[in-house]
């Protein structure tokens, strides 16, 4: 089978996952209610600054959710089905199916993040009409990102859309990572909703009781520096020192270098598996 | 048969360490809230089940009662349990009462662990005005976390599958801490989103100024039997009764 | 004692898994035979009341086993196809959890567990967790689970499958002695098992009851029709198409078949004693069984 063909399996393998749709659905119906929340209808409406204001409001986490559930069955779907053991035994069942297997996360990635969009932006046009694409932003800067104001809004949108691109999957290669240690799809779900959910509430609940803490510095650092900070858009909100252009080059190194380490570690699967 | 049904929730590998991570967080909240005055003492201990109670205890129903549910089906034993005497029906409400006293427990063992926190870092005043915070909060602590356990179970034996469950409920208990403010308008779906899935019961600070408390009540009581229903006519309709 | 099968259709959608069928089970081994999918497994969950008929009744001492419910399940022991068991739990552990299921009281519950892990040659490895146990060893507490509540219908579905012949004979004996006061039925793929142990077979072909005799009836009409011939290699495919094979075994010059037929099939052909092998190949063939 050519690496088309594997990739073709393995994202319907993907695709197909009951457990996605459900998750997809009430991600979406909360994305909804969320954009719609956002709006308020008694001040004018500009579509593209509101567009670019919702992703780093509450898309970041339902994208977040969503990425979750798709890759925590991508490597145990073989182990769950004990076929795992037979798969290492063939040719290309080690090295190339993880390649194809990441390959297909960074689809997968794509296609949520363009289904977030799609939403935000029916969920729009009900107030406003998109017009004013490539027009400068001025003082229609979106909320939670500090964009240079002579840019007009499609360069912004898409440095949005690139970079959330590139934030959610690290974090698929992330997830991807710890299935490779964690047995049960159901564990490794638990597991990675946990660890984002946990930074999540740190920002916005525990850093409260907690802020006068010798050292907080370093956990608003490991915050803001961290995944959490990567799909929340830290890196573009100004408090990084560097520009988009290398924001956008360290996130594709630490792609890079995730799927590596995921490569080595995840050839020897069988090894490293929990409960092997 | 209910020691046994505990025994398998007690057995789960997921308990302890969880136990020790909230002891863990708990122990430098009440430190650092402690470097400050007692006052800040007072608060956090009084903030407990607002966020890491309710999530803890949310995480644990989903990690290790609901388990017990879905089990059988992963170990290939579901036949041969539906094949014993004490099969079908019985065996599963007796896994609710199970998962009910274990989730009873966990509840009483967080709240010795908020209590025993605090304890060490006020005064014997202050301590008493937390002892009577935490034990008007706790009746709603206990209804909510015992709903959510047999809500989480129904959802369970419906899908037959601890991801769906883990998935659908969680989001569904999760939505307290994303649905705020403006969102909120009385019977809405996102009032109903925000209070009617348990962690609002759980979180218990702000049900007890419910203005809604009678409604809310009705609608966990609809809740609860409706998702009975639904899971024992499955079940029949499955042959599982 | 009985257990009688009256019409019992099972249908899957667009697929008949079951097609009327009709029997009656007095105490004794049954052996079920059928190529996959012939409907072996969907029969056996009926008997045990797991899934229902789409028509017909299953009938215990001439009452519904639907209506009996747990008087029935309590006469009943079972292993299913996959069976695992817990794998947090130790054998003895399991083994005491099934039994406070089937309603044993703790007293008689030990001594039961006590007695079938001895059975079942687990005693020494009986407080390690189900998850160190190999594919055989778990079988091996399925089966034992299955005796727990010394059972009046015992249904075992591919019970050997993972034994080793050791353990095979060793079962072979624990049916041999039950069966005089038990209706057990097994269903397996392995031949030779229901060759020594069963009094009757039941063959089973796409979800008929095509035949229902003792082993040694069954073998009785094939007698002269099993042959042995030597063939040469480039005449290997003449007699694999034309007649069913139930071995084959190439050498050096030639290869030595076993063929069904009614005539010689070869001046050279030796007749041969018929085995339960031969029986298999001549109701549901040798290759594509789905068309056979």
């Amino acid at each position: 089978m050519g690496i088309s063909k594997l990739a073709w399996v393995e994202g319907k393998k993907l695709f197909l996952q009951r457990e996605l749709y459900m998750a997809l659905f009430l991600c979406t119906v909360l994305y909804a209610m969320g954009t719609n929340a956002t709006i308020d209808s008694s001040q004018a409406v500009f579509f593209w600054q509101e567009m670019a204001s919702v992703m780093p409001y509450i898309g970041y986490m339902l994208i977040a959710v969503t990425v979750v559930v798709g890759v925590s069955r991508c490597m145990p779907f073989e182990r769950e089905k004990e076929m795992e053991e037979l798969l290492v035994t063939y040719k290309a069942g080690r090295v190339q199916l993880l390649v194809v297997k990441q390959f297909v996360l960074f689809l997968f990635c794509v296609s949520i993040v363009l289904f977030y969009y799609v939403i935000t932006s029916l969920v729009l046009l009900a107030y406003a009409s998109p017009t004013g694409l490539f027009v400068q932003m001025g003082a229609n800067t979106p909320n939670y990102l500090t964009p240079n104001p002579d840019w007009t809004f499609a360069k912004l949108m898409i440095l949005e859309g690139g970079y959330m691109i590139l934030a959610s999957y690290i974090f698929a290669l992330f997830v991807f990572l710890l299935s490779l240690f964690i047995k049960r799809s159901v564990f490794i779900m638990l597991t990675a909703g946990s660890i984002f959910a946990f930074w999540e509430l740190y920002e916005k609940y525990i850093f409260y009781y907690i802020q006068t803490m010798p050292g907080i510095e370093y956990l608003e650092n490991v915050y803001r520096y961290g995944l959490n900070g990567m799909l929340s858009f830290e890196y573009l909100e100004g408090y990084v020192v560097l520009s988009n252009t290398e924001v956008l080059l360290l996130f594709l190194s630490l792609a890079a270098g995730l799927f590596t380490v995921n490569l080595i570690l995840g050839r020897r699967r069988i090894n490293v598996a929990l409960g092997s | 048969m209910l020691p046994w049904e505990v025994k398998k929730i007690m057995r789960n590998k997921w308990g302890f360490p969880a136990v020790l991570v909230i002891c863990g967080f708990w122990s430098v909240m009440i430190y650092f809230a402690a470097q400050k005055s007692p006052a800040h003492v007072l608060a956090t201990a009084d903030a407990f089940w607002h966020v890491l109670g309710t999530l803890s205890i949310g995480f644990l129903i989903l990690a290790m009662t609901t388990k017990i549910f879905i089990l059988d089906k992963e170990e290939g034993v579901r036949e041969v349990i539906l094949t014993t005497r004490h099969g079908k029906s019985k065996v599963f409400f007796v896994r609710l009462g199970a998962a009910g006293l274990c989730v009873l427990f966990m509840v009483l063992l967080f709240t010795a662990i908020q209590l025993s926190g605090a304890a060490l870092a006020v005064p014997q005043e202050s301590f008493t005005e937390i002892l009577r915070g935490c034990a008007a909060g706790l009746p709603y602590v206990l209804v909510g976390s015992v709903l959510f356990s047999i809500f989480a179970a129904c959802v369970c034996v419906t899908f037959q599958s601890h991801t769906i469950t883990v998935i659908l409920c969680g989001l569904l208990y999760g939505l307290t801490f994303l649905l705020r403010g403006s969102l909120l308008t009385d019977f809405s779906i996102e009032w109903f989103l925000e209070k009617g899935f348990f962690s609002y019961l759980i979180r218990a600070h702000e049900v007890g100024t419910e203005p809604r408390l009678p409604q809310l009540v009705i609608w966990y009581m609809i809740l609860i039997a409706g998702s009975m229903f639904l899971t024992r006519k499955l079940q029949r309709r499955r042959h599982e009764l | 004692m009985t257990l009688k099968l009256e019409k019992v259709s099972h249908q899957y959608k667009d697929h008949e898994a079951l097609k009327s069928i009709d029997c009656e089970l007095s105490p004794g081994i049954y052996g079920l035979l059928g190529p996959n999918g012939a409907g072996k497994s969907t029969l056996l969950r009926i008997m045990v009341d797991v899934i229902a008929p789409t028509s017909g009744r299953v009938l215990y001492n001439n009452r519904a086993i639907t209506t009996l419910g747990a008087a029935y399940r309590d006469k009943l022991g079972y292993l299913p196809q996959d069976f695992h068991g817990y794998s947090q739990f130790t054998a003895e552990e399991f083994l005491k959890y099934v039994a406070n299921l089937k309603g044993l009281d703790a007293k008689t519950a030990r001594v039961r567990v006590k007695h079938v892990l001895a059975l079942v040659g687990l005693t020494s490895v009986s407080r390690k967790k189900l998850k160190g146990y190999s594919g055989g060893m778990r079988r091996r507490v399925g089966i034992a689970q299955a005796l727990l509540n010394n059972p009046k219908v015992l249904i075992l579905d591919e019970p050997t499958a993972g034994l080793d012949p050791s353990e095979r004979i060793r079962l072979r004996g624990i049916l041999s002695q039950l069966a005089q006061d038990t209706i057990i039925i097994l269903s397996t793929h392995i031949v030779s098992d229901i060759e020594y142990v069963a009094d009757e077979v039941l063959l089973l072909k796409e979800g008929q009851l095509i035949g229902k005799a003792s082993p040694r009836e069954l073998l009785a009409k094939l007698d002269r029709q099993v042959w042995a011939v030597q063939v040469p290699h480039n005449e290997l495919q003449t007699y694999t198409t034309a007649y069913p094979v139930s071995n084959l075994q190439l050498q050096k010059a030639h290869a030595d078949i076993r063929i069904i037929s009614h005539a010689k099939p070869h001046i050279s052909a030796q007749q041969a004693e018929p085995r339960m092998e031969d029986l298999y190949v001549y109701y549901f063939g040798s290759g594509d069984t789905s068309n056979s």
